[in-house]
């Protein structure tokens, strides 16, 4: 057991922890940080996907050991006032809700990376993210709504 | 007299740096690269790493390798098939175009260069491994 300090959503988090023990055990079960969902465990799914420096990471694939002093972000770093979240409240994206704040987190990095994506850029980017329920025609609408949003303030 | 040299050392100095150009020039555009890039961040990053270079011992390194025919047929296996053993790489689900860009940007980034495998190529290699 080692211990680190962790830079999660603006904050100083110090956890004692195994090595390879993935991000998304210490958020759930160390920091109490349940936003970030458990989906498949092998990166397939994007359930837990947050923010590593800005870019869309799998927590469960990503050792603590890994993340040296990088910015992490989870969906409790969002204001709920996010031009995503507000866009996926305006198109009533979610079924069951389980998948959402991976699929949010990775549509912000897109937006971040493509402020205006083309719908085979929204597509791409999204395809690792699955949705049980088939939201997928209400993702691709509230993230085309989120970027004429951005780009309109 | 003179002008005759001085011409020639100029096409001579021009083919020079036409050849060093060609020599530097990318297999892949950079609208190639961002196509296969998105692919990247969407279905390797978290294991490969932004920069390719794996993860601390837990998976390995794209970077800095020699890349050959052998090296691409086997990417394209471990792409399409995942590696078959329990806790290693499972397959991911890609069309061609999509497998063709994320080769040629893993082929092409962090050190790496090889020629641009085109979009019958890409084809071929998911019928051979659908």
């Amino acid at each position: 057991m080692k211990t680190y300090q962790l830079h999660i959503n603006n904050q100083v988090y110090t956890v004692e922890a195994d090595d390879s023990m993935p991000l998304l055990w210490v958020l759930r079960d160390l920091l109490g940080l349940t936003g970030t969902k458990y989906g498949c465990g092998i990166g397939q799914c994007g359930a837990c996907t947050i923010h590593v420096d800005n870019l869309p990471i799998r927590a469960c694939c990503m050792p603590l050991s890994a993340l040296g002093n990088k910015k992490i972000r989870t969906i409790e770093g969002l204001d709920g006032q996010h031009p995503v979240q507000t866009a996926w409240k305006a198109e009533d994206v979610p079924q069951c809700g389980y998948c959402q704040a991976g699929q949010i987190m990775t549509a912000i990095a897109l937006l971040d990376r493509k402020p205006q994506p083309s719908p085979k850029e929204i597509f791409r980017a999204m395809k690792g993210n699955l949705c049980r329920c088939g939201t997928y025609p209400r993702i691709v609408k509230a993230i085309q709504r989120a970027a004429q949003t951005s780009s309109e303030s | 007299m003179l002008k005759p040299i001085i011409t020639g050392a100029a096409c001579l100095l021009g083919l020079l740096f036409l050849d060093s150009a060609c020599q530097n020039k990318s297999p892949i555009s950079d609208q190639e690269r961002d196509a296969g890039q998105e692919v990247y961040l969407a279905h390797c990053i978290s294991c490969h790493g932004p920069e390719g270079d794996g993860n601390q011992g837990f998976y390995p390194s794209l970077a800095g390798r020699k890349i050959d025919s052998a090296y691409t047929r086997r990417a394209i296996r471990l792409i399409t098939q995942g590696s078959g053993s329990d806790g290693g790489m499972r397959p991911i689900g890609l069309d061609p175009d999509e497998l063709r860009d994320v080769i040629n940007y893993i082929q092409n980034s962090w050190g790496n260069e090889a020629p641009a495998l085109s979009s019958s190529q890409s084809a071929f290699s998911l019928k051979l491994n659908p």
